[in-house]
C-alpha cells in the first residue's frame, strides 16, 4: 500500500501534466496557508474611501465598503480550498460507506440505495443547493450547531456532500461487487469475520486508489459549485470565497467599468480557474498511473 | 427474441423513472415545507395584512396543509398536470403563463449549448486522439483544458466586461427586445443576443468529457480488433471514425444525457449573469419568495426534461448494445 503510494507519487512527478498540476496546487496552498505574506491588510479592515481605482497601495482598489479587494482575493483562497476539500472528504465518506454497504449486501438494500441515488443524480446539484441555501437562510445543520445564525461556508460543504454522494457511491459499489467474490474475502469469511469487518477492514482499503483519484475530480467541481452559490448572492459574507468577491464585482459592475478596475473581475476567477486546472492535471496523471494501458 | 426483450426493458425503465420522478418531487416538497417562512410574512410584518387575513391566505394557498395531504396533492397534480394550472401567490398569475415564454428561452439556451458543447467535445476528442503525441495535440489539449477550467459565471462576466461594456460588440442584456416583422432580422438579432450565454453554458456540456472521450479512444486503439484492422490494412482515420467511434458513442451519449441536468443548473448562473429571462431566474426568485407552486412546477418541468432525455438515451443504448438489456 505504502510502496504503491510512493510509486504513484513518483509517476505523477514525472508526468508532464502532473508536474504542472502539482506546481499550481503548491502555489495555491501557500496562498491559502500564508495569506499574510501577500498582503499587509486583513479582509475585514475598512478604509475611508470606497470604489477607488487600482493604486500602488491597493493593487485592485477598494470595494463598496472600503475593503481592500486584493486582500479579499488572497484570503478567498483559504475559504475556497476549505469548502472544496471539506465537501470532498464528506462526499467520499458518505459515498464510500453507502457504496460498500450496497455493493456488499446487494438485494433490497442495494436497490433502495440505488433508487435514491438515481433521483439525486438526475437533479441538477446546483439547483438543489440553491433550494437548501435559500430556504435555510437562517442556517442549516452546522450553523445551527455553532449558532452562527445564518448560512455559512460549513453548511455549503455539508449540503454539497449530502447531494453529491451518488456518483462516488456508484463507483465504489461497482468495485466492491467485483472484490466481494475474490478468494481472500471467502478466506476471511471462513475465519469468522463479521460483515462490517470484511467491508471496512478488507474491502474498503482496496478501493483507496480509486478514492484518491476521486478527490482530484470532486474537489475542483465542488469549489466551482460553492463559488457559483456565492456568486448568486447566497454565500457567506463573513468568510468571502472567490465566488463572493466575484459577486460583489458583478453587483457593482458599473463602478468596475467606470474605474477600469478589471482586475476585480479577472483575478478571483483566474485563480479559481488555475486551481481547477491544477486539480485536473494531477487527476489526469493519477488516472494514467492507475490505468497501465494508457502509460505509453 | 430481441423485440420482446426490448419491450420489457422499456416498460421496466419507464416505471423506474416514474418512481424517481415522484421521489424527486416529494423531496422538494418536503424540503420546502420544512423550511420556515411564507411569502406573506413580509406583508404581515409591514402591517398590510391583519392576522385573520394572513391566516386566510395561508390556508387558501395550501401553506397550512398537512404534510401528507399536501404531498398527495402534489403527486396528484403531477399526473393530472394540474400542477401547471395552479396560481402563484406572488405573481397572482397561473403558472402556465409564467412558465411558457421562459421555458422556450431556457430550452433554446440549453439545447444550443448542449449541441455546441457535445460537438466540440467529440470533435476535439477525435482530433487529439488522432494526433496523439504531436505538438498540435498538446496545444489543443491545453487550450481545451483551460476552457474547461473556467467557471461559467466568470466567463460570462469576462464576456460582459470586455466584449459588451468595454468593447461594445455585444448587447448587455441577453434577451432580444426587437419585434420586427422581418423574420431574418429577428433571427439574426436573437442570435446576436444569445451567442454569449450559449458559449458560456456550452463549456458545461461535453467539453467536460473531452478527456474521457480521448482516453476511451486511446484505450480502444490498443485493443485487439484495432490491431487486426490495422493488419488488414485499413487507414487509421477509417478505423477511428467507423469502428472505434461506434464502440465509444453509446456510453458517451448516455453520460451526456444524464448531465443535461447540470446544464439546467448552469443555466441559473448564466441567466443571472446575462439577465436572461429564463426558468433559472424564475426558479431562483420563486425559491427566494417561497413561492411553492412555481418552484414545484419548474422543478417538475426540469426533472421531466432530464428524465425523458435520460430514458431515451438509455433505451437507445440498450438498442445499440444488447448486452445491457439483460442486466438492466
Amino acid at each position: 500500500m505504502y510502496l504503491g503510494f510512493v510509486e504513484g507519487l513518483k509517476y505523477v512527478t514525472h508526468h508532464r501534466m502532473g508536474v504542472v498540476g502539482l506546481a499550481i496546487l503548491a502555489f495555491i496552498t501557500v496562498l491559502a496557508a500564508f495569506p499574510q505574506l501577500f498582503t499587509p491588510y486583513t479582509p475585514t479592515q475598512i478604509f475611508e474611501q470606497t470604489f477607488t481605482p487600482p493604486s500602488p497601495k491597493h493593487p485592485c482598489g477598494l470595494d463598496y465598503e472600503g475593503k481592500d479587494i486584493w486582500t479579499q482575493i488572497v484570503y478567498g483562497a483559504r475559504a475556497s480550498l476549505i469548502v472544496g476539500f471539506l465537501a470532498t472528504i464528506l462526499t467520499i465518506a458518505i459515498g464510500g460507506v453507502i457504496g460498500v454497504i450496497s455493493g456488499y449486501y446487494g438485494g433490497v438494500v442495494d436497490s433502495l440505495m440505488m433508487f435514491v441515488s438515481d433521483a439525486l443524480m438526475l437533479l441538477p446539484s446546483l439547483l438543489l443547493l440553491i433550494v437548501f441555501a435559500t430556504l435555510f437562510r437562517e442556517g442549516f445543520i452546522v450553523s445551527k450547531l455553532i449558532g452562527a445564525g445564518r448560512w455559512t461556508l460549513w453548511d455549503t460543504a455539508v449540503v454539497i456532500a449530502l447531494i453529491s454522494w451518488p456518483s462516488t457511491a456508484r463507483i465504489i459499489r461497482a468495485q466492491v461487487m467485483q472484490l466481494k467474490n475474490m478468494p481472500y474475502v471467502d478466506a476471511v469469511k471462513l475465519l469468522g469475520a463479521s460483515p462490517s469487518r470484511i467491508m471496512f477492514k478488507h474491502i474498503l482499503p482496496q478501493t483507496t486508489p480509486l478514492l484518491l483519484s476521486r478527490i482530484t475530480v470532486l474537489t475542483p467541481g465542488f469549489m466551482v459549485t460553492a463559488a457559483s452559490l456565492s456568486f448568486l448572492g447566497l454565500g457567506d459574507p463573513n468568510t468571502p470565497d472567490w465566488g463572493y468577491v466575484m459577486y460583489t464585482a458583478y453587483a457593482n459592475m458599473l463602478a468596475v467599468v467606470m474605474n477600469h478596475n478589471w482586475l476585480w473581475i479577472v483575478l478571483p476567477g483566474l485563480l479559481l480557474a488555475i486551481t481547477v486546472m491544477g486539480f485536473i492535471c494531477v487527476g489526469e496523471a493519477i488516472d494514467d498511473y492507475l490505468n497501465p494501458r494508457r502509460r505509453w | 427474441m430481441p423485440g420482446r426483450g426490448m419491450a420489457t426493458y422499456i416498460v421496466s425503465k419507464v416505471l423506474h423513472r416514474l418512481g424517481t420522478l415522484v421521489l424527486i418531487m416529494a423531496l422538494i416538497y418536503i424540503l420546502m415545507r420544512l423550511a420556515p417562512g411564507t411569502p406573506f410574512d413580509e406583508y404581515l410584518a409591514m402591517g398590510k395584512l391583519t392576522k385573520e387575513q394572513y391566516e386566510y391566505l395561508l390556508s387558501k394557498w395550501g401553506y397550512k396543509d398537512n404534510l401528507i395531504v399536501g404531498l398527495g396533492k402534489v403527486i396528484y397534480g403531477m399526473f393530472t398536470l394540474s400542477l401547471f394550472k395552479m396560481v402563484s401567490p406572488v405573481w397572482n398569475q397561473p403558472i402556465i403563463s409564467l412558465v411558457s415564454t421562459r421555458l422556450i428561452n431556457t430550452l433554446g439556451l440549453v439545447l444550443a449549448a448542449y449541441v455546441l458543447g457535445s460537438m466540440l467535445g467529440v470533435l476535439i476528442g477525435l482530433y487529439t486522439a488522432r494526433h496523439h503525441g504531436s505538438i498540435r495535440e498538446s496545444v489543443v489539449l491545453w487550450s481545451a483544458l483551460m476552457y474547461r477550467s473556467l467557471p461559467v459565471f466568470w466567463l460570462g462576466m469576462l464576456f460582459l466586461y470586455f466584449l459588451s461594456y468595454v468593447g461594445g460588440f455585444f448587447p448587455f442584456t441577453a434577451s432580444s427586445e426587437i419585434r420586427t416583422s422581418n423574420m431574418l432580422h429577428y433571427i439574426v438579432d436573437w442570435f446576436w443576443h444569445v451567442i454569449l450565454p450559449v458559449i458560456c453554458l456550452s463549456k458545461l456540456a461535453a467539453v467536460n468529457y473531452l478527456f474521457t472521450i480521448r482516453n476511451m479512444i486511446m484505450d480502444e486503439m490498443s485493443s485487439d480488433y484495432v490491431t487486426t484492422l490495422r493488419a488488414v490494412g485499413y487507414r487509421e482515420s477509417l478505423i477511428l471514425e467507423k469502428y472505434v467511434m461506434r464502440h465509444i458513442l453509446p456510453p458517451v451519449i448516455t453520460m451526456m444525457a444524464i448531465d443535461i441536468g447540470f446544464l439546467f443548473g448552469g443555466a441559473v448562473v448564466t441567466e443571472t449573469v446575462f439577465n436572461y429571462p429564463g426558468m433559472g431566474r424564475l426558479i431562483y426568485e420563486a425559491i427566494w419568495n417561497k413561492d411553492y407552486p412555481v418552484v414545484l412546477a419548474s422543478f417538475y418541468i426540469i426533472a421531466l426534461a432530464v428524465i425523458v432525455s435520460v430514458t431515451i438515451a438509455e433505451i437507445l443504448y440498450a438498442y445499440l448494445d444488447p448486452r445491457i438489456r439483460s442486466t438492466g
